[in-house]
């Protein structure tokens, strides 16, 4: 049964790049971050390495960043990576802790004295909570949570009341942008408390087709009926896009042809190319890879839509002076290098 | 005028938003106006929060006239600054503000109680709370299917469970 699970939802993979699932915590008695004094930050930090380190628990070993301790790029970095939140490098006494593969990380004084997230590959929502809920747990040895009987864990933001949680999926939508379906979609799900929103970018224009579907509501509904709520309705939307795209191939199939093997052709030899511009050509490769239209790997132009923002291409380069470096030209080398075969 | 996100409800939120330097106006019903934030990530989040709570202080029989003088006690945070800044500042300002926050709370997530998971120490009570309200559930259902053995054994249970919370508190 679980095998079957996950293999199913290992199948999604050409449309669902990530799950995430995140949890909001706070230390009863304690300010919320904005109004803690910094002793007690540095203590909410230590507290938490020491649940996360103690040698009885088997976990695999996590990684300790203070935003004192790191430079503006990294912090960028981290944010791209979606391990941390802008606002969490804006206060002093944060710090997070990432497992060493980069699928979990637990943020402290952010908005929130805790904020334990996790993100896995493709269709994967159910493992994700369970990741998220174990550490939970684990934190809870050392840690009195604030709790309130009618509203639930208590949170900086009333949005994020009761559950704490925040679950979504990172889809890869390129057919129902292309068809201008994506506004009535928004429009749609937000009647069921169902966000979608574009990633990376302002607004409703989404780069590189990407979008994040996430539940609005937390109070008032059971941490598995969020996470079945997403699913179901992520599916839908996944038949949509596949129908959609198999659609445009039988119809027009030169039509598409074109616009993949022309934004092959711009990736594989351009000397210079912005985000923006990447994004938008890397979607359209990736639509090609999984209609096997071209032959590429699913999972490194997963990798290239993350590795390319500004943020983390230049945390690859260990340079002081990162002001000399020509970002665009430094990206479209990597993008040539990493889509050209060699041999 | 009709809410500019279902096209169905009337629009009671209007709300003023400066993108990229052009002023647009959105019009929205309360439903889609609670959901709006999370919708669009370039939406400002205080001003939402702010929006809300004046539509509860003008509609809802609430009186905020004496909102002033609430300060909450552990943290000293007042009223107006948590409607400026739509974040408390510590677990008990929702105590403290409990009377002028319920309504907005419930506008947003269209519910009020939390039925999710439950804090793992000093959560028992709840939990037997929890339990007792499902064996209410049962005794209604087996009244009415009068199944009165099964109803008077439902009834010693929640007599147990309610002296057990008794205890709890006390002790
Ligand atoms: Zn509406
Ligand atoms: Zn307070």
């Amino acid at each position: 049964m679980g095998c079957n699970m996950s293999k199913n939802e290992y199948k999604e993979k050409d449309i669902v790049i990530s799950s995430r699932v995140r949890l909001a915590r706070n230390i009863r008695n304690l300010p919320f971050p904005i109004y803690l004094q910094s002793d007690s930050a540095k203590d909410i930090v230590e507290v938490v390495e020491k649940s996360i380190n103690d040698k009885n628990n088997n976990l695999t070993p996590f990684n300790k960043i203070k935003v004192e301790d790191i430079t503006a790029n990294n912090k960028k970095m981290l944010v791209e990576k979606h391990l941390t939140s802008p606002e969490w490098g804006r206060n002093d006494h944060a710090a997070v802790f990432i497992r060493e593969d980069e699928r979990v990380s637990i943020m402290v004084n952010e908005e929130d004295h805790i904020r334990i997230q996790c993100i896995l590959d493709g269709f994967q929502l159910n493992y994700a909570y369970d990741i998220a809920n174990e550490i939970d747990d684990l934190l809870e040895e050392e840690i009195r949570y604030a709790f309130d009987e009618k509203y639930g864990y208590l949170t900086a933001c009333p949005s994020n009341v009761g559950t704490g949680m925040r679950a979504s999926v990172m889809l890869h939508l390129p057919s129902l942008t292309l068809s201008n379906q994506m506004n009535n979609l928004m429009q749609t799900l937000a009647r069921f408390g169902i966000t979608i929103r574009g990633i990376y970018g302002e607004g409703t224009q989404a780069m590189g087709d990407l979008y994040q579907i996430s539940n609005q509501t937390t109070l008032g509904i059971k941490e598995q009926d969020i996470i079945s709520n997403i699913h179901s309705v992520a599916k839908e939307i996944i038949k949509r896009e596949r129908d959609l795209r198999y659609e445009v191939l039988n119809n027009n199939k030169t039509y598409l042809e074109d616009k993949i093997f022309r934004a092959l052709g711009t990736l594989t030899n351009a000397r210079t190319i912005s985000v923006e511009e990447s994004m938008k050509l890397i979607s359209l490769v990736r639509l090609g890879t999984d209609l096997e239209l071209i032959d590429q790997d699913i999972k490194k132009i997963n990798d290239l839509m993350i590795t390319i923002q500004p943020g983390i291409l230049l945390s690859l380069y260990d340079t002081a002076d990162l002001q000399s470096f020509d970002v665009d030209k430094l990206r479209a080398n990597f993008i040539r290098k990493s889509l050209i075969k060699n041999t | 005028m009709l809410c500019q996100n279902c096209n169905e409800r009337a629009a009671s939120i209007h709300i003023t938003k400066i993108m990229s330097g052009e002023k647009r106006e959105i019009h929205l019903c309360d439903q889609c106006s609670a959901l709006h934030e999370m919708f669009n990530s370039s939406f400002n989040f205080q001003g939402f929060i702010a929006n809300l709570l004046d539509l509860e202080e003008n509609t809802h029989a609430v009186d905020y006239s004496h909102s002033m003088e609430y300060h909450c006690p552990q943290c000293g945070m007042d009223y107006d600054t948590f409607k400026k800044h739509g974040k408390f500042g510590c677990e008990k300002c929702y105590e403290t503000f409990s009377l002028l926050i319920n309504p907005m709370i419930q506008r947003m997530h269209g519910k009020e109680q939390h039925i999710g998971k439950i804090v793992k120490y000093g959560g028992e009570n709840i939990r037997l709370k929890r339990e007792l309200t499902s064996l209410h559930g049962n005794l209604s259902l087996a009244i009415e299917k009068e199944e009165y053995e099964k109803a008077a054994l439902l009834r010693d249970q929640i007599k147990i469970l309610k002296e057990q919370i008794k205890d709890n508190i006390k002790s």
